[in-house]
């Protein structure tokens, strides 16, 4: 085994072996990661669930073909990045609404449900909120590859080079969608950004 | 600092990457240049926000739920596979006795077509035997100009009349 493996490789290997507890771990350790990059392609909590589940289910089935010279995280992203591009494609296969898709009229009242809770949270965190859910409104607006270069590049704090082997493109190419993301980001979010909301809400 | 020195610092920005020495170069640069300051404190914000993003919601079960679904997994891959004979008979039998079945009904209906063909060939034999014992063809030398006297005009029905 090389001296400077990567921490997480050296748990895949012991996975690879049978070792539950070593898988244990690393699904405590990037459940959050993999659940934020499914979260916000899928937009569907429950789903977004289930998928991530499988990311890692699949991770474990697919163990004997890891190769510890790739990074696992890279590795594990580009497993969540493809089941989430599968889940996108079944969904325009099957366009069909959701059983759980609330009723325009209950929509309306929980809206006020949650404008009612709103009313209660300190101004700062209000505004938090507000920026948060703009966004998360223009991010979804994003197309996917940029979308998920962004998150992987700000969020999981991914190499240039990583994010590039997740989308399966060159660093330049991997830059560019970064930047056309950015540019349209700022385009929706000048207004808050330049006051510096973000700064202040804290 | 270059113009290109600056799109690299964004892009270090991008990643939140920036060192102190190099933002206050950035900032001497930007003070040469306030038409980009507008331009960079909206990349800063941008990279603020995003880094101040919430998590997704994450179930406290999560992981005992993967768990779960890969002991799952396992007992699956370590269950006895059905050896390769077995499954085909299993599963290859039914479409081969209807295959086979299929089978018959055509050869059954060709069969009988050929016995239809057949038997009309055998009709046609016997008429064309019955033939020999028709008269001789000399006997229709005159055919013709008898039948032409069939298209004779008919008695002259008026002459009759006088006659009469």
């Amino acid at each position: 085994m090389p001296l400077n493996l990567d921490p997480d490789a050296a748990l895949m290997l012991r996975v690879k072996k049978g070792d539950t507890a070593a898988f244990t771990e690393l699904v405590e350790k990037y459940k959050q990661p993999v659940m934020n990059l499914v979260y916000r392609t899928i937009h569907d909590a429950t789903e977004a669930e289930d998928l991530a589940q499988n990311v890692f289910v699949q991770v474990f089935k697919s163990a004997s073909r890891y190769k510890h010279t790739a990074k696992f995280s890279t590795w594990l992203f580009t497993i969540a990045r493809n089941l989430c591009l599968n889940e996108i494609r079944r969904r325009s296969r099957h366009p069909a609404e959701s059983l759980d898709a609330p009723h325009p009229e209950q929509e309306e009242q929980s809206l006020h449900q949650v404008e009612d809770k709103k009313t209660f949270l300190p101004p700062e965190n209000l505004l938090q909120g507000e920026l948060a859910e703009k966004i998360e409104e223009a991010l979804a607006d994003l197309p996917e590859n940029q979308r998920t270069a962004i998150l992987l590049c700000r969020q999981e704090e991914l190499s240039y080079e990583e994010i590039a082997e997740v989308l399966d493109c060159s660093v330049s190419a991997t830059k560019s969608l970064i930047h056309r993301g950015r540019e349209s980001l700022k385009e929706r979010l000048k207004a808050y950004l330049r006051r510096g909301d973000w700064g202040e809400a804290k | 600092m270059k113009d290109s020195d600056y799109n690299q610092s964004k892009e270090k920005c991008w990643r939140g990457d920036l060192t102190a020495a190099e933002a206050a170069e950035l900032q001497a640069w930007l003070a040469q240049h306030p038409g980009e300051r507008a331009d960079w404190e909206t990349e800063v914000g941008l990279t603020e926000a995003l880094g101040k993003l919430p998590a997704a919601p994450v179930p406290s079960n999560f992981t005992s739920r993967v768990m779960e679904a890969v002991e799952r997994e396992a007992k699956a891959q370590k269950r006895p596979r059905i050896p390769v004979w077995t499954w085909l008979l299993r599963s290859l039998l039914p479409r081969a006795a209807v295959a086979a079945f299929l089978v018959l009904v055509v050869l059954g209906y060709q069969h009988q077509q050929t016995v239809a063909r057949r038997e009309k060939v055998v009709d046609g034999v016997k008429i064309v035997s019955g033939v020999s014992s028709l008269p001789s063809p000399e006997i229709l030398q005159d055919f013709d100009t008898i039948r032409k006297l069939g298209a004779t005009p008919g008695p002259d029905q008026d002459l009759i009349a006088l006659m009469k």
